[in-house]
């Protein structure tokens, strides 16, 4: 990673823990740390192209919507798991899969609008790819931290 | 339900990408033809009832230089996860802690997702973990490749 200058990990926090909710939050961004809002969005768009900043917006609660979301895993023969992947991609449900150092080798996030629909996807992969899939909905939130410290 | 269509439809466009201009709510106020400034009371109230867990920028941890991540699956009786749950949410190293259903051939209900800057700061948070929860028996379940990162997008089927 290329070093930071401070304005930009400033920038970070600010945009990760205190992102202003209001009709022109960058321009207020820019007015807090003193710098002019065309710097500010520069600056944002260049931590953007560089990967740093995945996206700006809204993290939802799933539940709160309405939404079951649970974690799951299975174990898949190793010469499968790119042909799963490409199924995968192709389900806006699963978020986040990835191979694992386990036993259970691919681990992946499940997120749909109804348990009947979290059935039903779990079944279709575990035909097609001729595995047993184990869901493990959460029980109990500790954490849910979504942001990172800049130092 | 604690949220209307207008509501959806705000959440339709913010849990993408918010552009990065003077009115970045101006085409999505144009287009459901509501005002910016109503947007914005919305998303404070959706943010108060928990819909929106948070507003702001999502990070990709590696790029952040977090380039060691582990997520470790903790052995624990339910009795006990409170207390161990409640200590590993104290960490600022453990983004994410939660206590799962498993099934019976995977006995660590306990997950923490732990991040660290190198491999020994890694091991060392862990054993201070296993220490002061006084939890054992654990796996170290780490990443080997990232098949798919997304965000979950909602009310779009």
């Amino acid at each position: 990673m290329d070093k930071l200058e401070d304005i930009d990990k400033k920038l970070l926090d600010v945009l990760q823990n205190q992102f202003p909710i209001a009709v022109d939050p960058f321009r207020v961004i820019a007015d807090e740390l003193d710098i002019s809002f065309s710097d500010a969005a520069g600056r944002i768009e260049s931590l953007k192209e560089k990967g740093i900043i995945r996206r700006i917006g809204a993290v939802i609660n799933a539940d709160s919507v309405g939404y079951k979301s649970t974690l799951c895993a299975c174990k898949m023969p190793e010469h499968k798991i790119s042909e799963f992947a490409e199924v995968v991609n192709n389900i806006p449900y699963i978020t986040h899969n990835y191979v694992r150092d386990h036993e259970l080798n691919i681990w992946f996030t499940l997120t749909t609008p109804s348990i009947e629909d979290r059935g039903r996807i779990i079944k279709e992969l575990e035909a097609a790819f001729h595995i047993i899939i184990s869901c493990m909905p959460t029980q109990k939130v500790y954490k849910i931290r979504v942001s990172f410290e800049m130092e | 339900m604690n949220y209307d269509k207008v509501d959806k439809d705000i959440i339709k466009s913010i849990q993408r990408d918010v552009p990065v201009s003077r009115r970045p709510y101006k085409a999505l106020s144009d287009s459901i033809d509501i005002s910016e400034q109503e947007i914005v009371k919305r998303i404070k109230m959706m943010q108060e009832k928990g819909i929106i867990r948070r507003m702001g920028a999502v990070l990709r941890h590696q790029k952040a230089g977090y380039l060691v991540n582990a997520m470790v699956a903790w052995k624990t009786d339910s009795e006990f996860a409170d207390q161990a749950g409640r200590i590993m949410a104290e960490y600022k190293e453990v983004s994410h802690c939660y206590f799962r259903e498993v099934p019976e051939s995977f006995p660590y209900p306990l997950f923490a997702m732990i991040h660290a800057k190198t491999e020994e700061q890694l091991v060392s948070l862990i054993d201070n973990i296993a220490k002061r929860t006084g939890l054992d028996d654990f796996l170290i379940i780490k990443s080997k490749q990232e098949l798919k990162k997304t965000s979950m997008e909602y009310f779009n089927g």
